[in-house]
This record gives structure tokens, C-alpha cells and sequence, in this order.
């Protein structure tokens, strides 16, 4: 599960390992991988579990 | 306490470990005798229900979650208060409990992820054991993030209908 910017380019892994069946929560606090602040805008989260892909939008407005 | 053959009383609020306002002045006593394994199960719709066997008479319940209702069985009283994620019940009766399958439903009103939330159940203080068990999803969610627009951080929730290996594009 990973955060990438509309340019596509990979910005953050917030999931990388096998997860139990069930609910999960993950927080993105807004940070690169490097733990570096992001700048303000749309950024893709996407979900990548076994052969399927889901995604979602969010915006951070600084 | 709770002898006789009918109770008659107005609930209006019950908080875990104190139901002096319901039961007189006495000190809270909500343990079901003898204590034996509750089963508090999640239906795929939402609906919870617990499982208790007959004759207990009193039980109280600490549940973590949204919001809800909670009904029980006719002949049966019961009280909740739901406050935060945090849903307070107590259920008093004398009636036996002919089907404990459905003897106390739980109508969940949640937000985000309805169906799966997790719970954590603190029964009689703690003193009677429950088993949460919680339904798998059904299929590969990932849930709007909240809040969006976001600053500083926003929360996904994404529900697994099985062990999954949750990886990145490059992996």
C-alpha cells in the first residue's frame, strides 16, 4: 500500500507485509519515506493486495 | 437483589459497574452467577448478536464501537448508552431464555466501516469471559481516506477478506 503523487511517482509505502483477514487502518501523516514533509496536493493512495488494485484520492492542503 | 417475580423501574442511563439507579441504593453487583462464556458474534449485516446461555440473570457489557441499538429478547430488560465508541449495556430479566441465539441484538449505525469493525468487550467488569468474533469481509475494500482534504494526517481503512500480502509496486 503506497502513496504516490499525481505524477505517479512513488512517495510513501505505508503497508509493505502479509495483514491478517479483516478492518485495518493506516495513517498517513503527510511524510515521504525519507520523513520528509510532502507539499500541498492530490496525492493517489493505492492498495495492492494479491492481484487486485484499488485506489483512493486525497488532497492535503497545507 | 433481583428476586421476585417483577421488577419495576425506569432506566434512563446505565453505566457499567453502577446500576444503583436502577436496582436500589446497594452496591453495584452485576455478575452473572455462575459466570460462564459469553459470545458476542458480528453478522454480515451489521447486526450483533449475543449469545449467552440461559439463566444468567444480569449481565453488563462494554463494547467499542460507533453507535447503536440494542434490543432484547420480550420479558427482558434492557439498557444502553452509547457515548464516543464506547456502548454501555446492562440486560436484567427473570423470563428464561428459550432461544440465547438471539437473545440481545445489537443494531450497529456506524460510518466508516460498518460491517467490520473491531471490538473490544469488557463483560461484568471483566469477569465473564467473551469471545468476539468477527466476520470476514467479503471482498478487497479501501475506504475513502478521513479526512480529505486532510492536514496534517489522514486515516484509510481498507478490510481483507483473507491473509493477503499487502505490498508495493516495486516489490
Amino acid at each position: 500500500m503506497v502513496v504516490v503523487n499525481a505524477l505517479g511517482q512513488h512517495v510513501r509505502t505505508l503497508v509493505n507485509e502479509r495483514m491478517a483477514p479483516g478492518a485495518h487502518r493506516v495513517t498517513w501523516s503527510a511524510l515521504d519515506d525519507q520523513g520528509r514533509d510532502v507539499a500541498s496536493g492530490v496525492y493517489i493512495v493505492s492498495l495492492r493486495a494479491g492481484d487486485k488494485v484499488l485506489h483512493q484520492r486525497v488532497l492535503l492542503v497545507k | 437483589m433481583l428476586e421476585g417475580p417483577s421488577l419495576e423501574f425506569n432506566i434512563d442511563m446505565v453505566l457499567l459497574g453502577d446500576v444503583t439507579t436502577n436496582w436500589g441504593t446497594g452496591p453495584a453487583k452485576i455478575a452473572a452467577s455462575p459466570p460462564r462464556a459469553l459470545d458476542l458474534s458480528v453478522r454480515e449485516t451489521g447486526t450483533w448478536s449475543l449469545h449467552m446461555g440461559a439463566g444468567d440473570p444480569v449481565f453488563a457489557a462494554e463494547v467499542e464501537m460507533r453507535s447503536a441499538e440494542v434490543t432484547a429478547v420480550e420479558g427482558w430488560l434492557v439498557a444502553w448508552h452509547a457515548e464516543g465508541s464506547t456502548l454501555r449495556i446492562a440486560v436484567a430479566g427473570f423470563d428464561p431464555i428459550t432461544d440465547p441465539t438471539d437473545f440481545l441484538t445489537i443494531r450497529a449505525n456506524t460510518g466508516l466501516v460498518p460491517t467490520f469493525e473491531r471490538v473490544n468487550v469488557v463483560l461484568n467488569e471483566g469477569t465473564i469471559p467473551a469471545e468476539v468474533q468477527i466476520n470476514r469481509p467479503h471482498s478487497l475494500a479501501l475506504h475513502p481516506a478521513v479526512p480529505n482534504p486532510f492536514n496534517p494526517s489522514t486515516q484509510l481503512s481498507y478490510e481483507l477478506p483473507e491473509e493477503t500480502a499487502v505490498y508495493t509496486w516495486s516489490s
